[in-house]
């Protein structure tokens, strides 16, 4: 048989038609039953791929604009003052702006509480670059260090301290003697504005001081200094800003791109998103057993017009084809009606999880009305240590596509056994049988 | 004198069940002359469609030989068999058998588009032969929405599409009533002799077996000439 007769056969059986004699059929439900279950396997599947994708994407778009820099100049003699670098890597063209940061650690504690904290002190110019502001979320006063002792605080850090903007808090640096005792040294510092980078882990370490407060408030010993670099496009071209700065710089220095300095981050958020992607494959290839078993229900409910094909002169082969290209049209729904819906829920996650939240919430708050215990309180559902507070989406559409052909060829696969139970069907006995 | 199509040489069908062999056909001999009908007549289990499975390549004989042409259809391929059913032989069974999800025209021109894989040209085949069964207005109708008579037209138009040598029709009228019976047998008879087919029909209504040119009575597994 030529493929187009095996085609127009194939989707036929598998399509049906409104006009033909409903009577018992079970094949056609449980056909829509293995188009459906394929198309929901797909949703977790697209939606973690998409959403893993925009998470990756959102992570290290922030750890870069409000961390890291694009690059790094360290330098590793005298050759040349930072001061000098930075101004020098700023005229470079290409380089969108060059600060200097100097970072310590060192303890914040107001009268009721006490936190670490990781200081950064940085250049006004950093705070009003424009990737800086598009990541920085200002909750509280301004982005701002304009006078001595001004402090930006993270949002959790503020939050464990109990400060806003406006409050006084001190900090405690550690310096040590010539004779190599710890000596403390206490700051005063004001809270100027309070601060997001929408991730959890940053949020409560982050504090920003003026880079000219640098002498005064960190200890000269442990407080490294860089010049912190922006270039034009650090996700097209991650070396861009590495590669200018080097030739900018020549001696003394020595030069990391933010791919470099966040290796470890990047690569953790990879294997996490491969570990997923596997255990959401596997619910696939289960549910293409579904469209083997549907099939398999197809050729008992049609035996005599398989029987009937063979009488008009099908060959066993013929009959084969037949039912693995129904196979293959199954999963093809599926995976129209998955991407679909995958796709919608991927663009719609931060709605969903808001809506699921709410869901939650109100179940919780309903079973305590009921049992007489008193409100519990909102609980978000997804604890922002883990996750940002908004997932970005980034639709690959390369990667559905991939989706869409291994859900169609796993279709295919799993038609093998009622193809062949079709093609080994016996016409005498199917046609006797009435 | 007319060619021979079909030739079956003392040909035997034993079915083996776990209590005993059944041996339903001992011996036949028969020859199926090009454009003529035969009719072949016996009671109920007696072997006509197990004899007319064997003549149609669906089945095999356990001894003796049917020749087609050169194909001896005992020692034929799966394939061989497939295409000798495409190509020389046209089935009409007592059930109609039409595909439900296909409407009358898909039906009838499936055997030429499964041989061809042409579409328009089969449907050209296939519409020319509803019109000549009558049913030019019910081409796009799925079989739930013709009547029995219609149907069994339908199956008329679908065994004679690819041109077949040799028409097999086992009691194809003998689900219908009084009326829509007769109107089958006719056409079947006139549609299958304009087109220069040899017609085998198993029934077991004397009537419709005295329309045919040849008859034949099935008894004890032989067959003799009436
Ligand atoms: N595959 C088979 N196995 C066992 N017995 C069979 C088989 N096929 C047919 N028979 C038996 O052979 C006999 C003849 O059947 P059949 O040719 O259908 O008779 P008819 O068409 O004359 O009524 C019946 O008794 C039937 O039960
Ligand atoms: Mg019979």
């Amino acid at each position: 048989m030529k493929g187009a007769p095996v085609f127009f056969i194939a989707s036929r059986l598998i399509a049906g038609r409104n006009d033909a004699s409903g009577g018992r059929d079970q094949a056609r439900r449980a056909l829509r039953g293995a188009v459906l279950a394929i198309g929901l396997s797909l949703v977790p599947l697209l939606t973690v791929m998409q959403v893993a994708d925009g998470m990756v994407q959102g992570i290290s778009a922030r750890y870069v604009e409000l961390g890291t820099y694009h690059a790094q100049a360290h330098a590793y003699s005298d050759t040349e003052p930072l001061a000098d670098a930075r101004d020098r890597l700023a005229a470079t063209p290409g380089v969108t702006g060059a600060w200097i940061e100097s970072q310590s650690v060192g303890v914040a504690f107001t009268s009721g509480a006490r936190e670490g904290a990781a200081i950064r002190a940085v250049e006004q110019g950093f705070l009003d670059d424009p990737g800086t502001t598009a990541y920085f979320e200002l909750e509280d006063g301004d982005l701002a260090l304009e006078r001595a002792n001004d402090a930006l605080v993270g949002s959790a850090l503020a939050a464990k301290l109990g400060i806003k903007s406006g409050d006084s808090f001190n900090l405690i640096t550690v310096r040590r003697s010539a004779s190599g005792e710890p000596l403390p040294k206490v700051s005063i510092l004001r809270v100027r504005g309070v601060v997001s980078a929408g991730y959890r882990e940053l949020d409560s370490q982050w504090l920003f001081i003026r880079q000219a407060d640098t002498a005064r408030v960190l200890p000269r010993e442990s407080t490294r200094s860089f010049v912190g670099i922006k270039s034009a496009d650090p996700f097209g071209e991650p070396e861009q800003a590495r590669l200018l700065a080097e030739s900018a710089l020549q001696q003394g220095y020595t030069v990391y791109s933010w791919k470099r300095l966040e290796r470890n981050l990047f690569e953790s958020l990879a294997s996490t998103r491969t570990m997923l992607l596997l255990i959401m494959a596997v619910t696939v290839a289960v549910a293409a057993v579904n469209v083997s078993s549907a099939l398999s229900t197809l050729v008992m409910e049609r035996r005599q017009e398989i029987a009937v094909l063979k009488s008009l002169g099908a060959r066993p082969s013929d009959l084969a084809r037949t039912f693995s290209l129904g196979g293959a049209f199954l999963g093809a729904a599926g995976a129209v009606l998955g991407s679909a819906f995958g796709l919608l829920a991927a663009t719609r996650i931060n709605e969903i999880l808001r809506v699921l939240e709410w869901l939650s919430n109100a179940a919780r708050r309903l079973v305590a009305l009921l049992t007489g215990s008193p409100a519990p309180a909102y609980a978000p559902l997804l604890d922002p240590e883990y996750y940002l507070q908004a997932i970005p989406i980034t639709l690959r559409f390369a990667d559905v596509a991939g989706v869409v052909i291994l859900t169609v060829g796993l279709s295919f696969a799993a038609s093998f056994l009622p193809a062949r139970k079709a093609a080994r069907l016996d016409p005498m006995d199917a046609l006797r049988r009435r | 004198m007319s060619d021979v199509v079909l030739s079956l040489r003392d040909v035997s069908r034993v079915f083996s069940t776990e209590a005993e062999d059944l041996h339903i056909l001992r011996s036949v001999d028969l020859d199926i002359l090009s454009g003529r009908s035969s009719s072949i007549s016996g009671p109920s289990g007696c072997g006509k469609s197990t004899l007319l499975s064997i003549m149609g390549g669906l089945d095999r004989p356990s001894s003796g030989t049917v020749m087609a042409g050169q194909l001896d259809l005992g020692k034929a391929t799966e394939t061989q068999l497939a295409s000798y059913r495409s190509t020389v032989i046209g089935f009409v069974f007592q059930s109609h058998y039409l595909l439900k999800d296909f409407t009358a025209l898909e039906n009838a021109m499936l055997p030429a588009f499964m041989l061809s894989g042409d579409r328009p040209g089969s449907e050209r085949v296939a519409r020319e032969l509803l019109d000549a069964v009558g049913l030019s207005a019910r081409l796009d109708h799925t079989p739930a929405r013709l009547s029995g008579g219609e149907r069994q037209r339908v199956a008329i138009a679908r065994a004679l599409v690819n041109s077949p040598s040799v028409v097999l029709a086992d009691e194809p009228t003998g689900s219908l009533d009084e009326d829509s019976a007769r109107t089958v047998e006719e056409l079947l008879f006139s549609v299958v002799a304009e087109r220069g087919a040899s017609l085998v029909l198993v029934t077991h209504d004397p009537r419709l077996a005295g329309l045919a040119e040849v008859r034949y009575q099935l008894r004890n597994g032989t067959l003799a000439t009436v």
